[in-house]
């Protein structure tokens, strides 16, 4: 298998600015490298601040960043510029998790979801573009007659219907999914869910699926990724991860995941101490040494590499394997 | 012995084009120092059942009938500055977000001495202060006597959330309803907070009334669990008897709707159809028209909740009718 796009080194710092005097950086993704190979689903994990989403924004372009490659295709997409950049970007889509606000509502579905069609295929004429949305419509479950509705007309889960048309409509290969779940209840996730994995069948797509949420990421990943605190942290195979997580962090995470089968919670859970360090402020040396039950003098001392233990799992942390 | 039992309970919100029936006769009973969870999707009427319980219920709602007896007294009935007495005494509530439920113009100290004071006016406010301070340690805020001192804003999310939750066990409540209290924490912190509510339940022996969309959450912690449908209670039971074995349709297809149960990128089972809207719920049963079991009487008659065997099983629903007579 081919990876459809390469991360190197991928980092996205913020600059803060407080008064005069005072900066602050913030590494909001710091040295992130991993693959996604084409075709698969690669979920990418973590809890608030740990710089999944800037990771995705920085991936398409829509945060510059600070420093690494993304190639795609066997281009780097941070090396592109104008008309190169809008090019590769109609190859690549996102679908964010509140479709209350990534739909704007003075627009009609029409103009939405055929948006991107104006952006990358200009030349089409009004019956080309028409039957083009009406079709994608239908595709990912709505009636093409939605054409003229408003985004309020529509449920959650129809209006994040919508957005994956949007992301659609301009056939992409590769779609980025930020949390596109989080915010809808789990009978109307059940539908999404199912839906996402019709559309990548039928449509050879790739996926990138950012998500807190466990029960989901283990569905629908071949591949899963844990990012703490702007490092990727651990990157093994979806089996591979949940039956042996090896990073502590990971395994905290699996074991605060509550069992959805009540006799099981008498098991031994892995319960943290205190909160996510402030990001721009992380400790020294490993960024999880502040809550890790492992952590020693190295660790605070000295960050961890990536380095793989087993063929294709990754782990960054001075307590494991070496 | 029964702490809160609440019967035929409804609360409607009298909107502009009909009424929304939120909550259509709920009837429910709780045990005294038990974890009661209430599960439902958004709009099933659990967080206004929650708020009913306080008589916190937003206008244009209100209580268009039924009771709720507290220790055998029904505070439907009485007078507000009664009411007033019992809030955040003997039953005290903490939501979704810890932000808004904080002032953030006054420390946290300040705060859970004010709650202290307001039902004890005879505590002088040293001795509040002092309780403060026990009571951040209590919920496990490390460095208690220099963080009582503390604004909100100094307090992380999942701090917030333990502040709170100091906040609400003040005057040691018989009954805490926690309203989605861990939605906007990261799964580790949500342990974290659970495990805590959990050690406290037993500590304090107080009741628990958790309302939440998440079934890991009600497996992992609960006693016993309630599923809402559309105002409705269409299933209560001990936890590990619902979960294991659900009776109800719509619970068994919330059940199926859990992702990472199967096999990877398998199906998610689906409800069909969406949830109804409860200014004009359908006839009969309000689940029949997405059940894959209707059959005859669905659409025409309510089904009632009637016990099964098992400790404290009923269901509504009229496949389980039959066992009834």
């Amino acid at each position: 298998m081919t990876a459809l796009l390469s991360l190197r080194d991928v980092t996205k710092y913020f600059e803060i600015k407080r008064g005069v005097f005072e900066r602050r950086v913030v590494k909001a993704v710091d040295g992130v490298s991993f693959d996604v190979e084409e075709g698969q689903t690669v979920g990418l994990v973590g809890e608030s601040g740990s710089g999944k989403s800037t990771l995705a924004l920085t991936v398409l372009r829509l945060y510059e960043p600070t420093r690494g490659q993304a190639i795609f295709e066997g281009v780097n997409l941070f090396e592109l510029k104008g008309r190169e950049l809008t090019r590769v970007r109609r190859k690549m889509g996102i679908v964010f998790q509140d479709p209350y606000l990534s739909l704007n509502p003075v627009k009609r579905v029409r103009d939405i979801v055929g948006l991107p069609l104006k952006v990358h295929m200009p030349s089409l004429s009004f019956e080309e573009r028409e039957s083009m949305i009406r079709e994608m419509l239908e595709q990912v479950g709505l009636r093409a007659a939605d054409v003229e509705r408003f985004p309020h007309e529509f449920s959650g889960g129809q209006r994040q219907r919508i957005a994956i048309a949007r992301a659609l409509i301009v056939k992409p290969k590769f779609l980025i999914l930020d949390e596109p779940t989080s915010a809808l209840d789990l009978s109307v996730q059940a539908k999404i869910l199912n839906l996402l994995l019709d559309l990548q069948r039928e449509f050879g797509l790739t996926y990138l699926f950012i998500t807190h949420d466990m029960n989901v990421i283990k569905h629908i990943s071949d591949r899963i990724n844990v990012m703490y605190l702007g490092k990727l942290v651990e990157s093994a195979d979806t089996e591979e991860l949940f039956e042996r997580p090896l990073h502590p962090y990971t395994r905290a995470l699996l074991s605060s995941v509550p069992t959805l089968d009540p006799r099981q919670r008498g098991r031994k859970k892995m319960l943290l101490r205190g909160d996510p360090p402030d990001p721009a402020n992380p400790p020294p040396g490993c960024r999880f040494s502040s809550r890790c039950p492992l952590a020693d003098d190295l660790c605070r001392r000295e960050e961890p590499p990536l380095v793989q233990v087993e063929p294709g799992h990754w782990v960054a942390c001075h307590k494991v394997g070496g | 012995m029964t702490l809160l039992e609440i019967r035929d309970l409804k609360v409607y919100y009298y909107a502009f084009d009909g009424v929304v029936k939120a909550v259509d006769g709920v009837s429910l009973e709780l045990e005294s120092g038990e974890f009661f969870g209430l599960i439902g999707e958004s709009g099933c009427g659990k967080s206004t059942l929650g708020n009913a319980i306080l008589r916190l219920v937003p206008p244009p709602g209100r209580v268009a009938g039924g009771s709720i007896y507290f220790q055998g007294e029904d505070i439907l009935q009485l007078p507000e500055d009664r009411m007033r007495e019992i809030r955040g005494d003997r039953i005290s509530m903490i939501f979704q977000d810890p932000t808004a439920a904080l002032d953030p113009v006054y420390t946290i100290g300040d705060q859970i001495v004010e709650t202290i004071l307001a039902h004890n006016p005879e505590v002088s406010r040293k001795d509040a202060e002092a309780r403060a301070i026990e009571l951040l340690k209590l919920v496990g805020i490390p460095g208690a006597e220099a963080r009582v001192h503390e604004y909100p804003h100094q307090f992380s999310g999942g701090m917030r959330q333990r502040a709170v939750i100091a906040i609400a066990l003040a005057n040691n409540p018989e009954l805490l309803i926690a309203d989605e209290p861990t939605t906007n924490l990261d799964v580790t912190i949500e342990a974290q907070i659970l495990t805590l509510l959990d050690e406290l339940r037993r500590k304090l022996n107080m009741s628990i009334l958790l309302i939440t969309h998440n079934i890991g959450i009600v497996a992992e912690y609960t006693d016993r669990v309630g599923v809402m449908y559309a105002g409705k209670l269409v299933e209560v039971g001990r936890t590990v008897d619902v979960l294991t074995d659900p009776k109800h349709p719509y619970t068994r297809g919330l059940l199926g709707a859990i992702p990472g149960r199967g096999g990877r990128k398998g199906r998610v089972t689906e409800i069909p159809g969406t949830v109804p809207n409860l200014a004009n719920p359908p006839p009969g049963c309000r689940f029949h028209p997405r059940c894959p079991r209707r059959f005859d009487p669905c659409d025409q008659e309510e089904p009632a909740l009637v016990p099964l065997p098992g400790e404290g099983r009923m269901v509504a629903c009229h496949l389980y009718r039959r066992l009834e007579s």
